[in-house]
């Protein structure tokens, strides 16, 4: 009983009205900035996000390009060093032609090697390979 | 006081009238923000979903992104064919004010025929190709003058940097780059990547914001093959050599490696360019060497005469009377090229002796002769990994005449693909097995693992006893009395055979003299094979003999190739030895033991 007239006596008096209003603007406050924060938040997230998406976009872009130019490069080393152009470039510029059947002496290392032994080594690789490539 | 109640009443109708307008404003204001807010509960809850949707479909876009094709490689690594990125230039056709303007313009940069670019360019179609994969200097000139209605897209296209090398051999791609011949139709299924796509977000102006998800793309298979490109070149340019010189019509070379029928070099002339096929026919880039067809001729006595020697129907110390060059069979004359008396099947080899070869087929009879041919590979694909070879022209006995068993045995009323004879021939030089020939030696998956591709099992056809007499025999043919004396290499045993065909003349249906097929097929070193090489030259001008034709070229390419290799002499080349002499022209069927035929001399 004692409490139920106090709480009335509260809302009677008018400086207690008055602490209630501002405890809620306060809240509202606070609730409203907190709002703006989070939306804030969002758009920066979102801002963020796109940002970030040109940014990858751009790096996809950018190592397409790379790897295109690794290949282009790739090719190009290896149209240079085709055989005919080479062979073109060393008879046209540098005065070299191809060495003649006499012109080179080969130098037999294995001498003491018997053919037969030879022709068994072939047999066996060719087991080995038999072997190796049986499905 | 009178002024005073006039200027209240002023002041109260002042009042009442700015209330009447506040309110006209409030209604406006308050019917605007109904309708604004109904605009805006229709947008984002009744119609929300939809609207959505559309907008995705505008900002959203699914791209679908093409699997780079594998690289392939020679033996050592070197890039043989490979993709790169180049320009496509396309219309929208809606918005091109003037076609025949813009046609012409375009013609002049594209060299294209205006007509047919004007057509293009007119047609109501929403997109249409102007010209595809050209350079990007020319795609540039292009769209500076094309305006809005041109446009540019990056398409990846397959190039050749060794141009005209292997070209037969590595075949091409098509613009949507499928495999359309050789290495890259076989292996296209491998080569070619999967598709993988990708969800990107775009912005007003079409800039990429987002990536919203993707399934990337799997790059295809790289293929590591079998061949060698210095030792192709060395193949190709000694056939480009031999054509120039004799102005044959065309010239085809195989080396296959005879312990494992790895092909080290595969080469056809004359040759094309595969990364230009614009005006090619199908002739131009044909693989002749696994399809066309051709009459081995003498090539065919050594693996005639191995099933003789196998099935024991001969002895090598037996004497063949060779008819002083001259023999009736089936009623029609077989002849040699020159007399000769009494032979072993040695010298009848190495005199490339057709009645001596031919007497040896009808000791062996027509079945055993076909079952030999047949055992040798010749009828059927040798299965190398190509698409479109031959089988090979190989009659049933029932179909053959009396004729048939001679013919067959001096490589006539048979046709074979000069891959048949080469692989024939690699069971000579590796002790009687028959191997499967193969292109491709390593298959290496995206991520680098590399898987040797399997090699079916191969099958004995001769004994090692007969190949290695086999061998001897061919030996003699590289000796200075031999057909084939031209294959001789300084430093190393040729084991060889000369072939010179005649082609049949499809007007008359007979035998032209003037047109052969010379050829040359052999191994070396004779006592432990690198390799087995066949040189084919068809339609050789002047004497086309294989052994002056096409046995300084196998000598070429074999000497350079050894070298190559690194292959040095196993041990000094035999010491001379004794020999019988043939003699030239005996008027009479001399004895055995007659001091004249069987002179001995130092060789």
């Amino acid at each position: 009983m004692m409490r139920r007239t106090r709480g009335m006596a509260r809302r009677l008096d008018p400086r207690s009205a008055s602490t209630e209003g501002e405890r809620w603007r306060r809240r509202s406050w606070w609730i409203g900035a907190g709002l703006a924060l989070a939306m804030m938040a969002t758009v920066w997230e979102r801002s963020e996000v796109v940002s970030l998406g040109y940014e990858v976009s751009q790096l996809r872009t950018t190592r397409d390009m790379e790897q295109q130019r690794h290949r282009a490069l790739i090719l190009e080393s290896s149209s240079l060093a085709s055989l005919d152009r080479i062979e073109r470039l060393a008879s046209t510029q540098l005065g070299l032609s191809t060495a003649k059947p006499g012109q080179i002496q080969l130098v037999p290392e294995r001498s003491g090697v018997d053919p037969a032994a030879m022709v068994a080594a072939l047999h066996l690789r060719l087991q080995v390979a038999r072997v190796e490539g049986a499905p | 006081m009178k002024k005073r109640t006039q200027w209240r009443c002023n002041e109260e109708q002042t009042t009442r009238r700015f209330r009447h307008r506040l309110m006209v404003v409030g209604v406006v204001m308050g019917g605007m923000a109904a309708v604004i807010g109904w605009r805006l509960v229709d947008l984002q809850v009744i119609n929300a979903a939809q609207l959505a949707k559309r907008a995705e479909r505008q900002q959203e876009r699914l791209i679908a992104m093409e699997g780079e094709r594998g690289v392939i490689y020679d033996r050592q690594g070197r890039v043989l064919a490979m993709n790169s990125e180049m320009p496509s230039l396309f219309a929208v056709p809606s918005a091109i004010g003037a076609p025949d303007t813009l046609g012409a313009k375009l013609a002049s940069v594209l060299e294209r025929p205006k007509a047919e670019l004007v057509k293009r360019l007119s047609t109501d179609r929403a997109f249409v190709w102007l010209d595809r994969q050209i350079s990007p200097a020319r795609a540039r000139a292009a769209l500076a003058m094309g305006g809005g209605g041109v446009g540019m897209i990056a398409e990846s296209r397959r190039f050749y940097p060794k141009r005209s090398l292997m070209a037969h051999l590595i075949g091409f791609t098509g613009l949507d780059n499928e495999g359309l011949e050789g290495i890259e139709l076989r292996y296209d299924p491998l080569l070619r990547g999967e598709r993988g796509w990708r969800l990107i977000e775009r912005d007003a102006t079409g800039r990429v914001v987002l990536s919203k998800g993707s399934g990337a793309p799997k790059r295809g298979h790289d293929l590591r093959l079998t061949v060698d490109e210095v030792i192709q070149y060395g193949v190709e340019e000694a056939l480009d050599a031999v054509i120039q010189e004799t102005q044959a019509s065309r010239a085809i070379a195989i080396m296959m490696d005879p312990a494992t029928g790895a092909i080290l070099a595969m080469a056809v002339r004359p040759e094309f360019n595969p990364n230009r096929l614009a005006g090619l026919d199908a002739g131009q880039w044909r693989n002749r060497a696994i399809t066309d067809l051709y009459e081995p001729g003498s090539t065919m006595k050594p693996l005639m005469l191995a099933g003789a020697l196998e099935e024991k129907a001969i002895s090598l110390d037996e004497l063949i009377d060779c008819e002083q060059g001259h023999m009736v069979v089936a009623n029609k004359p077989l002849r040699d090229h020159e007399p000769f008396g009494l032979m072993t099947p040695r010298e009848i080899i190495q005199h490339s002796s057709n009645i001596g070869a031919a007497k040896i087929g009808m000791r062996l009879g027509a079945e055993r002769l076909h079952d030999w041919l047949t055992a040798f590979g010749f009828g059927r694909p040798t299965g190398i990994d190509l698409k479109g070879e031959a089988n090979g022209l190989l009659r049933p006995v029932s179909q053959w005449s009396g004729r048939s068993v001679a013919s067959h045995a001096i490589g006539q009323e048979i046709g074979v693909t000069p891959l048949q004879l080469v692989t024939a021939y690699a069971a000579l030089a590796n002790g009687g097995w028959l191997v499967r020939p193969h292109l491709v030696e390593t298959v290496v998956s995206p991520d680098g693992i590399g898987r040797p591709e399997a090699s079916s099992p191969v099958r004995r056809v001769i004994s090692e006893q007969t190949a290695r007499q086999v061998r001897d025999i061919l030996t003699a043919v590289t000796e200075p009395e031999g057909t084939g004396a031209k294959a001789a290499l300084a430093d190393f045993r040729v084991a060889g055979k000369t072939g010179t065909a005649q082609k049949v003349n499809p007007d008359t249906r007979r035998y032209d003299p003037q047109a052969v097929v010379s050829s040359f097929i052999g191994f070396v070193p004779a006592e432990a094979p690198k390799f087995v090489l066949l040189v084919v030259v068809d339609e050789p001008q002047g004497l086309g003999w294989g052994g002056t034709v096409a046995a300084p070229v196998f000598r070429q390419i074999a000497d350079a190739t050894l070298h190559y290799m690194g292959v040095v002499p196993l041990s000094p080349l035999p010491a001379p030895k004794l020999v019988r002499k043939v003699p030239p022209r005996p008027s009479i069927v001399p004895e055995p033991s007659s001091p004249q035929t069987v002179a001995l001399r130092v060789e």
